[in-house]
């Protein structure tokens, strides 16, 4: 198998644009989570500020009332992971998208305007189809190889790169350009408050008390390389991708199993990838949705991986909120950006810890990093876990 | 690539369920599917909560699957437009006249893995699990993710695509100004397989392959074809009238199923059935896709 390298990477969520000012904005505790006000209802959630119309000036195109937010949030943070490439970067070079809503931030408002007796546009559905969003993504950075989405619920981002770490371990492709984006939609914030997991309170992951989970949107994107194309491009990475894991827990539709049984797997398939002992593991960029559910699993499968010896872990969705099929690759590069700073944040929220232990950390706290592992589980009991590594 | 060896194959489509080879089947009347009678195969109760494009899959998942659930270690499913029905009654509780609390099933039934999910629930396996979504090229990316999973070392992987069809797709359509004919062209179904390294029927997915811009299709086919030494006796499924010129045989079989995403899913288990019938040595399933992008599948037969 050979080794992935990650040479980029870019973020965009209710904490703002750039990865640099995500650690930032982490390490003074901020949150971008806030109340926002609809014409259907108030409510807590992490959302980036500005309009599409600003985003689509800022991106160089022409507004367009049928481009999807989801696309244009991706694009935005695709784009910082890829500043200034030739267009040889493209050749043997793979895009992959994992997202959940694509354009139904748009096609959703057909069945609002058709409520309020009005005729209803139907071009609004030209990008409901997610794989339409990750094209537009594409075919607005350059001439890619492949192009491929995946949509497996809150994992999907973490599954884009994984996927395209597998292409670039098994010799298919030189490079990949991976990650997910998700916009808010009125459709998922009704969604998990049918299920009763909407924190109508700001989200507390890992607390005793927590009640549910707020949404939030956001894109990440990441630059995977061969050692072929480092040594080709003449230039040196920023981290490793170095272990990878997609397991199925395979116990409930939407919760989970009390012991985690697809997490324990993940996290142990995952550091097998990556060679390494369970005591190497720095830091846990930990899931952590702030559902009652959700937590207590994490924390047992966590137990059950690496006994009374968890490393540090937190949860970052107190800040960016859960940005569903976005969380695995914002969090990715909120991981990088740990490496690369030496440092872990804390778990904005958290009152009354969970686990009793020093490793859940409630604030953050300066920490030579090797190894990170970041968990991301889905809907359908899909697990998944990745393992970044300093080079 | 390493030839991968389909061990079983089951579809349900407008021509009907079929379990392993297809017979000859007739154009239908309409491409609405037709389905089986589940109820030996899925619990009515289980049954009743399913939309009609997670009992299809279901069934076929089942069917191919038999008695190895448990040794399959990758469960990788297609969909271009995942669970229309359940998204579109989730939109209608949230849009609708009623008050209050709205029930979690349609929405939680409405994410596009809920059916690689449910058949992992269903056959308490924990192992790969993944969905892609890639328009009219999602099969062929879950069949290139299979051929990249059994390099990884999986045995068995049950690999599949369904897309179901719902009555607002062709008023939707209709409003974007597209004509009554393309409006009547809309299908659906499913189609599962389960993919090995060992050749238990003979047929075998030769090559798989996905472009994103091919820019002159004859070309592209032919060197697809030369790549796999397979210049003769090739029968090529398409789903359009045109005609290639090194084929020594060809249909179009969009006018047994119709247009929907996963479409060429039905075309390998079409093709599938030849192969195991003696009809053709090889089957190429041509798919032209959205702006110029092609995925091509190679299917091919030894003796056993």
């Amino acid at each position: 198998m050979r080794p992935v390298f990650v040479t980029g990477y870019g973020v965009v969520s209710g904490l703002g644009l750039g990865a640099e000012l995500h650690l930032d904005r982490l390490r003074s505790g901020l949150s971008g989570i806030s109340l926002v006000e609809r014409d259907f209802g108030s409510f807590y959630a992490g959302l980036y500020p500005t309009e599409n119309s600003e985003l689509s000036q800022r991106l160089g195109l022409d507004p367009d009332p049928y481009i999807s937010r989801t696309a244009l949030l991706g694009l935005l943070a695709a784009k910082e992971a890829l500043c200034n490439h030739e267009e040889s970067f493209f050749r043997s070079c793979a895009f992959l998208n994992g997202t959940t809503v694509g354009g139904m931030d748009l096609s959703e408002n057909y069945f609002a305007d058709k409520k309020q007796g009005k005729l209803g546009d139907a071009r609004l559905f030209q990008m409901h189809d997610l794989g339409s969003v990750t094209r537009f993504i594409a075919r607005n950075l350059g001439s890619f190889d492949l192009i491929n989405t995946v949509s497996t619920a809150c994992s999907s981002g973490a599954n884009a790169i994984m996927l395209g770490a597998q292409l670039i371990a098994s010799g298919q492709y030189e490079r990949a350009v991976v990650g997910g984006t998700e916009s808010f939609c009125r459709f998922t914030l009704e969604g998990f408050k049918s299920l009763m997991v909407y924190d109508t309170q700001r989200c507390q992951p890992f607390d005793l008390h927590r009640r549910g989970l707020n949404l939030g949107e956001g894109a990440g994107f990441l630059v995977l390389e061969s050692e072929r194309s480092l040594q080709e491009r003449g230039i040196v990475p920023q981290a490793m991708l170095s272990g990878w894991a997609n397991r199925n827990d395979a116990f409930h539709q939407t919760g989970t199993s009390p012991e985690g049984i697809g997490a324990q797997q993940a996290m142990q398939e995952a550091l097998e990838t990556a060679n390494l002992q369970t005591r190497e593991i720095d830091y846990i960029n930990a899931h952590g949705t702030g559902t009652p559910t959700n937590d207590s699993s994490e924390l047992a499968a966590m137990q059950a991986v690496f006994g009374d010896q968890i490393p540090y872990f937190s949860s970052t969705k107190g800040s960016t909120g859960h940005t569903l099929g976005a969380s695995g690759a914002i969090e990715a590069v909120v991981t990088l950006e740990c490496i690369r700073t030496g440092f872990a944040p804390g778990t904005i929220g958290l009152e009354i810890p969970l686990d009793a232990t020093d490793s859940l950390l409630a604030k953050g706290r300066a920490l030579p990093i090797s190894h990170v592992l970041s968990n991301s589980f889905g809907f359908g009991g899909n697990s998944t876990s990745l393992v970044f590594s300093k080079v | 690539m390493e030839k991968l060896y389909i061990h079983s194959a089951a579809s349900i489509s407008p021509v009907g369920f079929c379990s392993g080879e297809m017979a000859d089947a007739n154009a239908p009347a309409d491409f609405r599917v037709k389905e089986p009678e589940y109820k030996s195969v899925i619990p009515v109760l289980q049954l009743r909560r399913m939309s009609k494009i997670t009992r299809m899959a279901m069934m076929c998942a089942k069917t191919v699957s038999g008695d190895a659930k448990s040794e399959i270690d990758a469960i990788i499913v297609a969909s271009g437009l995942g669970n229309l029905a359940d998204t579109y009654r989730f939109m209608e509780l949230i849009h609708g006249q009623e008050q209050g609390l709205l029930s979690p099933t349609a929405f939680t039934q409405s994410s596009h893995n809920t059916l690689s999910g449910q058949i992992a629930l269903d056959f308490k396996n924990h192992s790969y699990n993944m969905t892609h979504v890639q328009g009219f090229l999602s099969f062929e990316q879950a069949l290139r993710d299979a051929v990249e999973q059994f390099g990884f070392g999986a045995k068995e992987i049950l690999l599949g695509a369904a897309d179901e069809h719902i009555p607002l797709l062709d008023q939707l359509a209709g409003e974007n100004g597209f004509s009554a004919d393309q409006i009547g062209q809309f299908g659906e179904g499913a189609a599962f397989f389960k993919l090995g390294k060992k050749p238990v029927s003979g047929v075998f997915v030769q090559d798989v392959a996905v472009k994103i811009w091919a820019a002159n299709l004859e070309e592209e086919l032919r060197a697809f074809a030369e790549k796999n030494g397979c210049n003769s006796n090739l029968h090529v499924i398409s789903f359009s009238d045109q005609s290639f010129s090194f084929a020594k045989t060809q249909e179009n079989v969009s006018q047994l199923v119709g247009n929907y995403m996963t479409r060429s899913a039905f075309a390998m288990n079409l093709g599938y059935s030849y192969l195991k019938e003696g009809k053709y040595s090889r089957v190429l399933i041509v798919n032209e896709a959205e702006e110029g992008s092609l995925g091509l599948i190679l299917l091919g037969y030894d003796e056993v």
